[in-house]
């Protein structure tokens, strides 16, 4: 299921692709402007990659092991870009400084709104790990330092390769900032060719992105087997952490998040404050009201949908690794990393030749968030499945449980926070996204993310501010439940 | 009737290197008995306990329940229909109920009043009385334990297999936990399996013990027939601590070594040959006022554990060094000479 459900769009590119024969495939492929776009877009995937990761753990880190003031607001605060829409942020920068437009903007906005992704699962993971560890390892003659290293480091690896990958597929298949950054990458190129009359050399591009990602998916997955399992979850009576103190570095290096804050998100703040205060347009509040409830429409069953088909596929793969259950998480990362435009326009193909019934109605739009957002379902309701004894649930047979009663009442019980989360993130995700959206959405059916770039696009940046400032303030409340997910205190 | 039998299990784990986790083992628990299953780590017995619970389906031989087929050609029953409880190893619990909804979870089947009502029971039974409330990471690790166990036993299962239970716990709270745990096991009638590598367990708390290595049964019997007679030379290391001597046999009954002519054990399969290792327990060597049969020796070292001390000696003739095990009150120094004879019966394995 997991896996046609990839397929599908996968096969609708490589057959556009090749339609023409192999011959002028392999031509395009092989042109020097190819490798050029493919290099820029691996170059572009890779800084926004190692900057989120330093951005990342060194922040998680701050926040749950040293005794930095306002340590709680912090720890929420920081993951609140990901509620930003890349379109969004990109424009406010472009707005603040317009010659950041290029690279550096493009890295900018990407890692700044990005980082998330790696910071949420590492705060989880130091959350989550046994505090023994690191005592002992102090106890050994260990200084804060040296522990970070050598034993911090290495039990967070596992989720900050898993929220790496994410970061790295996020800045190849992300066409909002872009776009707008005018930085010519692979999705930007594809999207541009897609509305030229020729849909070829877009289909071509669009085969060698998936490509990439498999390659980069494949290398996740041999640096996490290469590095197993390092880290041990506290199977007993929770412990606080022993915090580091900061002493008199303490107030000054509240400054580091706060930093990072001013830029991630005050710069975007400062920039819809400004469109809204200059423009003369009237807001329509019925239609504004329409966005919202068609945004929190298609984000639930999006989130739904996902979730439905990804817990399966997790426990599966958590608790009985194959080849099958490698592969279909293998699919559904791919689909995370084809471009929004390719599955939507793959979608539509399919609707009109296949599914007319279903062709512009909510179920193929859903399909497609399914497509995109599937890895993110499966990615964190894997890390919650592993985290759960497996000998619980033997124990629960051996209590009277079948089979498919003891999951129920035990692995999806003690699951349901990730699942939770997992809901979480792709309803945030889905309310953002653009592309597929615009495709895929029954006509006359509006979303905030639709409305704010049908108003951008004709210039009325006045007239869009209240829709991201209404999609912020959407995103920012799951994007807040999920910094405290795995938080102890909050769990009784 | 609650024996659990088993025979001829096999289970082969395929893989590039195949591991034969269990080669032909049998085995039988009696009903209300308690047999340890006591074995190195990676000798199998795991696997044995989870094709007993039936999470591993065995590749071949039979389990039965009193007359009722659980594996056997062509069966198969399901892990919950079993009537087998398990104690997890280190007590796990599921850390989203209380104590009170863990012990509740096997008794799905009785009124909200007769679970209330099972569970305080239980409770009482492990002498954790009014625990309902807490949770788990709230209890000790023998706490936990005792949980464990009343989770387990309160559906009133035919059988209870314990996993290396108290595995985790701390010397002192060990040996309090497992009488507790014996009395309780005794108190509900319940037929026990435990498996452990640690000897002392399995001697203490089991009315068999069955030696486990490499996939099969290598002996079983009761505590002190296993200590005192093991089957062969790596048993009587692995049980405790052995003195195994170069010898020759002199007839049916009598062998020569370094610690004089000694009796072998009647009703015992000694080795065959004229070359045998001699076997008997440190205890058994035990200080002797001079004789022509005796040995002299001098001490080389001396471990005083309290009650007893373990003595190192070195055997005047031969050269031969071998530990003793005596009473405190002998304490003696290193450099002393004292004569040594061996009281009780000897086994005799081949050599080697």
């Amino acid at each position: 299921m997991a896996l046609a459900l990839t397929f599908v769009p996968l096969g609708y590119l490589v057959i556009r692709a090749t339609e023409r024969g192999v011959g002028p495939f392999m031509d395009r492929l092989w042109r020097a402007g190819t490798l050029r776009l493919a290099l820029r877009s691996l170059e572009l995937a890779a800084i926004v990659t190692a900057l989120s990761l330093v951005l990342g753990v060194g922040l998680a880190w701050l926040v749950t092991r040293t005794d930095l003031p306002f340590r709680r607001a912090v720890q929420v605060g920081l993951g609140l870009p990901l509620a930003l829409p890349s379109y969004v942020a990109a424009w406010s920068w472009i707005g603040f400084r317009p010659e950041l437009a290029g690279r550096t903007g493009a890295v900018l906005v990407l890692t700044t709104i990005a980082y998330p992704y790696v910071y949420l699962p590492v705060l989880a993971a130091l959350r989550q790990s046994d505090p023994a560890t690191e005592d002992a390892a102090r106890s050994l003659g260990h200084g804060p330092w040296s522990v970070f290293w050598r034993v911090t480091l290495p039990q967070v690896r596992l989720a900050a390769t898993g929220g790496a990958l994410l970061v790295g597929l996020y800045a190849l298949s992300d066409f909002g900032a872009v776009a707008t950054m005018r930085y010519p990458v692979l999705t930007h190129v594809i999207f541009r060719s897609y509305g030229s009359f020729d849909r070829t050399p877009a289909a071509v591009l669009g085969c060698l992105l998936a490509a990439m990602t498999f390659v980069i998916v494949g290398l996740e997955g041999w640096v996490r087997r290469r590095g197993g399992s390092h880290s041990v979850p506290a199977a007993r009576a929770a412990r606080p952490h022993t915090v580091v103190r900061l002493g008199r570095l303490r107030w000054p290096l509240l400054a580091v998040p706060a930093g990072v804050l001013a830029v991630c998100l005050g710069v975007p703040a400062w920039g819809m404050q400004r469109w809204s205060s200059r423009g003369s347009a009237r807001t329509d509040w019925g239609e504004l009201w329409d966005a919202v409830g068609n945004t929190l429409q298609v984000g639930a069953l999006g989130a739904l949908a996902v979730v439905v088909v990804a817990t399966p596929v997790a426990l599966l793969s958590a608790r009985h690794p194959g080849r099958l259950s490698d592969l279909a998480v293998r699919a559904a990362y791919a689909g995370h990393s084809l471009p929004g435009v390719v599955v939507g326009l793959s979608l539509v193909f399919f609707g009109i030749r296949f599914a007319t019934p279903l062709y512009q109605r909510l179920p193929l739009l859903v399909l497609a968030y399914v497509v995109l957002f599937l890895s993110f379902g499966i990615g964190v309701i894997q890390g919650a499945v592993a985290q759960i004894p497996p000998v619980l649930e033997d124990l629960a047979r051996s209590l009277g449980r079948s089979g498919v009663g003891a999951w129920r009442s035990v692995t999806l019980r003690l699951a349901a926070p990730g699942i939770g989360a997992a809901a979480t993130l792709v309803f945030l995700t889905v309310m953002k996204e653009l592309p597929a959206t615009l495709f895929l959405r029954p006509t006359g059916f509006d979303t905030l993310a639709t409305r704010l770039w049908s108003h951008s696009s004709a210039f009325t940046y006045s007239a869009a501010a209240p829709y991201a400032v209404a999609i912020v303030l959407l995103a920012a409340l799951p994007t807040a439940a999920l910094a405290t997910v795995g938080d102890r205190r909050s769990v009784r | 009737m609650s024996t659990l039998r088993a025979e001829g299990l096999v289970r082969t784990y395929r893989g590039r290197e195949p591991v034969e986790a269990l080669r032909s083992v049998s085995i039988e628990a009696g009903d209300g008995d308690l047999v340890a299953v006591l074995g190195p780590s990676g000798c199998g017995k795991t696997t044995l306990l989870r094709t007993l619970a039936g999470m591993e389906h065995p590749d071949a031989g039979t389990i039965l329940l009193g007359d009722r087929v659980l594996d056997g050609p062509g069966a198969h029953v399901a892990p919950e229909r079993r009537a087998i409880g398990l104690v997890p190893q280190e007590g796990a619990l599921f850390p989203h109920l209380d104590v009170g909804g863990n012990i509740a979870f096997g008794l799905r089947r009785l009124s909200r009043a007769e679970r209330r009502a099972r569970v305080a029971t239980m409770l009482d039974l492990v002498d954790l009385p009014g625990y309902e409330r807490r949770r788990p990471h709230e209890l000790s690790g023998g706490q936990q334990q005792r949980v464990a166990l009343a989770c387990a036993l309160a559906p009133s299962p035919e059988v209870v297999l314990l996993d290396e239970p108290f595995s985790a716990l701390d010397t002192g709270l060990r040996a309090a936990l497992r009488s507790q745990v014996l009395a309780t096991l005794k108190e509900a009638g319940t037929t026990s399996l435990l498996v452990t590598h640690d000897q002392t367990e399995a001697l203490t708390m089991a009315d068999t013990v069955a030696v486990m290595r490499e996939g099969r049964i290598v002996q079983a019997g009761p505590p002190h027939e296993v200590y005192r007679r093991p089957a062969d030379a790596w048993a009587a290391a692995f049980l405790g601590d052995a003195v195994l001597l170069p010898g020759r046999r002199l007839g049916p009954s009598s062998v020569e070594c370094a610690l004089g002519t000694l009796r072998l054990a009647p009703d015992f399969a000694h080795h065959d040959g004229e070359e045998v290792t001699v076997f008997c327990r440190p205890e058994q060597v035990q200080p002797a006022a001079a004789a022509s049969e005796d040995r002299s020796a001098t001490v080389c070292g001396v471990r005083f554990t309290g009650p007893e001390v373990l003595v190192e000696l070195d055997l005047h003739a031969g050269g031969t060094r071998l530990s003793a095990r005596w009473p405190s009150t002998l304490l003696p120094t290193v450099g002393d000479t004292p004569c040594v004879a061996v009281t009780g019966d000897v086994l005799a394995y081949p050599p080697g």
